[in-house]
């Protein structure tokens, strides 16, 4: 069996005490994909087109759409950038300042955001894959509700406990919760698309579902 | 009748030979209540479809709710799409956006032209100079840097055909009458990049087998007008008197027999120039 997951930080760490771990250790799977932390979704999407057709089961855990993507494939969020590139890293900071002070276009974003969420489904339905959505942060979605398989109602970040720079962001109980969540649907070979209610397997106390804002 | 263009400087021209000003008066002056947005990029254009025609302000100048106009995308009968190409940047400030346009208006020889630029966008108050000026400057630097050093065009193509499919639907759960031409990029004609459009063909109306770009640089004198991005193009919608006569027909004819059926309409039996 072969899983990809696909998206930002919160699917990026694979070692021994993450979700990925465990869900992987259930199966004797092998991780093809993982995510990459800091990441506009378009470059997790590439990751993707490139292990498509090997993944049995694909797992989506969606970033936040105001990440800036870029030919070097490096990390520009609204809080953060990064390079290796000392001369890029200086340019990066001027016009990371300026683009988030003067001139980004939040809308543009979003729709964006959509559009990529759209192809990705689409690209899910074609290629008839089993596959997994989690919205990481609140205006992750964007609106939109996949039609390829189940989709968790509840962003990562709310989940009860989250604060922290832990294994995808996640304390060992809620990376336990998570890997279970996957491994239940994995055993029961359910992919229709529907809600995943997340108090079924995460306890604390949760925001109002994103999706019955939604609606 | 309302009739709304959609898209970038190939829609974007008025006049008594331009393709939009036949289409009305043939329609006993038919109302137009959307043109293109020259140089902007197709997000922009998009929006227009949800702005809405003011017709009344309060005393304080904002706008009354009783007077708040019906959307573009509501009031329009008919809808012509002009694709603009992928590479520009949407902004917050609703200005045009690609690189060729940041390098001639950084250019210190445009000056002039930088000032009517910065004053035209709001990107600088009038008059522009001092302090406003070099802070419009820099946003266009910002612009001119994205593209140099950031700038992926892989993910411009995919997201442009994000907000295609997002186009499409809407109009068809709009049930719009529309037609859909391609300004630059060969996005479903037949020399198509399958790398980044593998899926997108319109599905609410018929659309042009050829670029706009196509015929206007296969025109006569059109390698004249190489810089036509760049507002240098004297034609209208970046095309001759003949071939804006022969698009308006095709409008018109699609018009006329109420077909819009989503298929591929063979620009070779409308354009002569293409045969």
């Amino acid at each position: 069996m072969k899983i990809a997951f696909i998206g930002d930080s919160y699917c990026e760490y694979v070692t021994d005490g993450s979700w990925l771990f465990f869900v992987a250790k259930e199966y004797n799977a092998d991780i093809i994909a993982n995510g990459i932390g800091g990441r506009h979704l378009f470059h997790a999407y590439e990751v993707l087109l490139d292990v498509v057709d090997e993944a049995d089961y694909i797992i989506l855990c969606i970033s936040e759409p105001y990440r800036m993507p870029n030919k070097h494939g490096m990390h520009i969020t609204p809080l953060h950038y990064g390079s290796e590139d000392e001369h890029l890293k200086e340019k990066l900071k001027t016009f990371h300042r300026l683009y988030y002070n003067d001139f980004i276009s939040l809308k543009w974003h979003e729709v964006s955001q959509k559009g990529l969420l759209m192809q990705i489904d689409e690209l899910m339905i074609q290629k008839q894959k089993k596959c997994i959505w989690f919205p990481c942060f609140e205006n992750s979605m964007q609106g939109f509700i996949p039609k390829s398989g189940p989709i968790g109602n509840e962003s990562l970040r709310h989940l009860p406990g989250h604060s922290d720079t832990r294994k995808n962001h996640m304390n060992l109980r809620n990376n336990q919760n998570m890997a279970r969540l996957i491994i239940d649907i994995i055993k029961k070979e359910n992919f229709k698309p529907r809600e995943i209610d997340m108090k079924d397997y995460f306890e604390g106390s949760f925001k109002l579902s994103f999706l019955k804002r939604l609606l | 009748m309302k009739i709304a263009f959609i898209g970038d400087s190939y829609c974007a021209d008025w006049g008594p030979d331009s393709y939009l000003d036949i289409v009305l008066r043939h329609f006993n002056n038919a109302e137009l209540i959307c043109t293109g947005l020259k140089g902007m990029a197709l997000f922009h254009s998009y929006e227009t479809l949800f702005n809405a025609r003011i017709e009344g302000l309060d005393e304080m100048g904002k706008i009354l709710d009783s007077q708040r106009g019906v959307p573009v995308i509501d009031e329009a009968d008919y809808i012509v799409f002009c694709i603009t190409s992928a590479d520009r940047l949407a902004t917050r400030h609703t200005m045009p956006c690609m690189l060729n346009l940041m390098d001639y208006y950084l250019d210190p020889a445009q000056d002039v032209e930088l000032d009517a630029f910065l004053e035209h966008y709001l990107l600088a108050p009038y008059p522009v100079k001092g302090k406003g000026k070099e802070k419009g400057r820099k946003i266009l630097q910002t612009a001119k840097n994205f593209y140099e050093d950031l700038y992926d065009i892989s993910y411009f193509k995919h997201i442009q055909i994000g907000l295609l499919m997002q186009i499409d639907q809407l109009m068809l759960q709009k049930k719009k009458k529309c037609i859909w031409f391609t300004c630059v990029d060969h996005l479903w004609t037949k020399k198509n990049w399958p790398e980044y459009y593998p899926h997108f063909t319109p599905k609410s109306g018929p659309y042009g087998n050829v670029a706009l770009c196509d015929i206007s640089m296969s025109e006569e004198h059109a390698s004249e007008t190489e810089q036509l991005q760049i507002t240098k193009d004297v034609r209208y919608n970046h095309l001759n008197e003949e071939n804006n006569l022969r698009l308006a027909n095709l409008i018109i004819n699609i018009i006329d027999s109420n077909d819009f059926t989503p298929k591929e309409i063979n620009m070779k039996d409308h354009f002569e120039i293409l045969k």
